[in-house]
């Protein structure tokens, strides 16, 4: 039998009373996915204001989902990922013939206190950015809802309909890039400042 | 490639992460793990490190209070939620009765009492009359004769049934006894 987390619980009773649009439970809902959507929409998009203006849209869908009468066949968060990975699919394809905005120009520096820790948070989300977008879109999937966002390989599974064995291989595959991918960018940087 | 005693038979490299990863999320220390990883360690530390690199860069990401879209989130909501349908009120008989015969405003309450009223004492009447004519006084008074004292209580019951509406065949039995 399946494990129900507490969290799980909550989530799926906040969408039974989303579903009959009560506002607390919209309201609820919201605060509760708001940053976790936007986050993965962010490292998606790369734009803060396409991150946003994504990140709505998402919530506007499952809004329309939930009028349809739509089921979320495993937890609410697969679900929610699941509608978000749409969202920016549709994104894409929208602005096919535009050229893609490079991944780490668009991003925003993380405001932490003092100057040494914001250098260094900076620079390391800096070339935790840059490795993200060198990943395929797949792979970056999964990290950022595996390991940004802590769902588990079944929920991601469930988001990015493929089976669980599949998201293993894909999350081996991508922490494999992405950890070269960091330690080629240090080690560049190194190089770099020693001439 | 495995081998090791911490992963039991297990020998797909994928599964191997998936549970190293597994003991990272239970809060179990990279140390810990590697030091139990035998030779899956070399190849595994990377990769956890830049998994748990992740997961620590996740606060730094700069999210937006997310007002705005929380407002168009409920705008929205009110517009799509489904229009309630309102009930129908149920009015009393009484009110209805009192608005048909275009009784003078708070009439229908009185007409409400007296209406109970009518229905009670009918109700007692019933009952009594049901009870005295089953009960065990009234059928040991069909055995008395004139000059004793229930006498008048059995000419009294048997007027009663004769008056009450019955069939002509039962009415002239009733007589003839």
């Amino acid at each position: 039998m399946k494990d129900v987390s507490d969290a799980e619980l909550v989530e799926t009773g906040l969408l039974e009373r989303a579903r009959r649009f009560d506002p607390e439970a919209l309201r609820a809902l919201h605060d509760r996915f708001y940053a976790p959507v936007y986050r993965y929409v962010h490292f998606k998009v790369a734009d803060p204001q396409s991150s946003e203006d994504l990140t709505s849209e998402v919530f506007v869908r499952v809004l329309e989902a939930l009028k349809r009468g739509m089921e979320w066949r495993t937890t609410p968060a697969a679900w929610i990922f699941g509608i978000a990975r749409h969202v920016v699919a549709d994104h894409y394809r929208k602005r096919m013939r535009q050229a893609e905005v490079e991944l780490d120009d668009g991003l925003t520096m993380p405001g932490e206190d003092g100057p040494i820790a914001r250098v260094v948070v900076a620079e390391e989300y800096e070339a935790l950015a840059k490795a993200i977008g060198s990943l395929t879109d797949e792979q970056r999937d999964v990290i950022l809802m595996r390991f940004m966002e802590g769902l588990s390989i079944q929920d991601v599974a469930a988001a990015l309909d493929k089976t669980p064995g599949a998201i293993k291989g894909l999350q081996h595959r991508a922490l494999r890039a992405l950890s070269h991918s960091m330690l080629y960018d240090s080690s560049e940087d190194v190089a770099g400042g020693g001439l | 490639m495995s081998g090791d005693v911490n992963w039991g038979i297990e020998t797909d490299p994928d599964t191997i992460l998936a549970l190293a990863l597994d003991r990272v999320s239970a809060g179990e220390s990279l140390g810990s793990i590697l030091s139990s990883a035998g030779a899956d360690a070399e190849w595994l530390e990377p990769l956890l490190v830049a998994a748990i690199t992740i997961r620590r860069m996740r606060g730094a990401v700069p999210v937006p209070s997310g007002e705005a879209s929380l407002a168009g989130f409920l705008a929205r909501a009110r517009r799509v939620a489904p229009k309630s349908v309102a009930k129908p009120v149920l009015r009393p008989w009484w009110t209805r009765l009192s608005d048909v015969l275009r009784l003078p405003a708070g009439f229908a309450p009185r007409l409400a009492s007296v209406a109970m009223s009518i229905l009670l004492v009918a109700f007692a009447l019933i009952s009594g009359l049901t009870l005295f004519l089953g009960s065990p006084s009234a059928v040991a008074a069909q055995n008395v004769l004139p000059g004793q004292i229930v006498y008048p209580l059995k000419r009294l019951g048997e007027d009663i049934l004769l008056s009450l509406p019955q069939s002509s065949q039962s009415r002239s039995a009733k007589v003839a006894e």
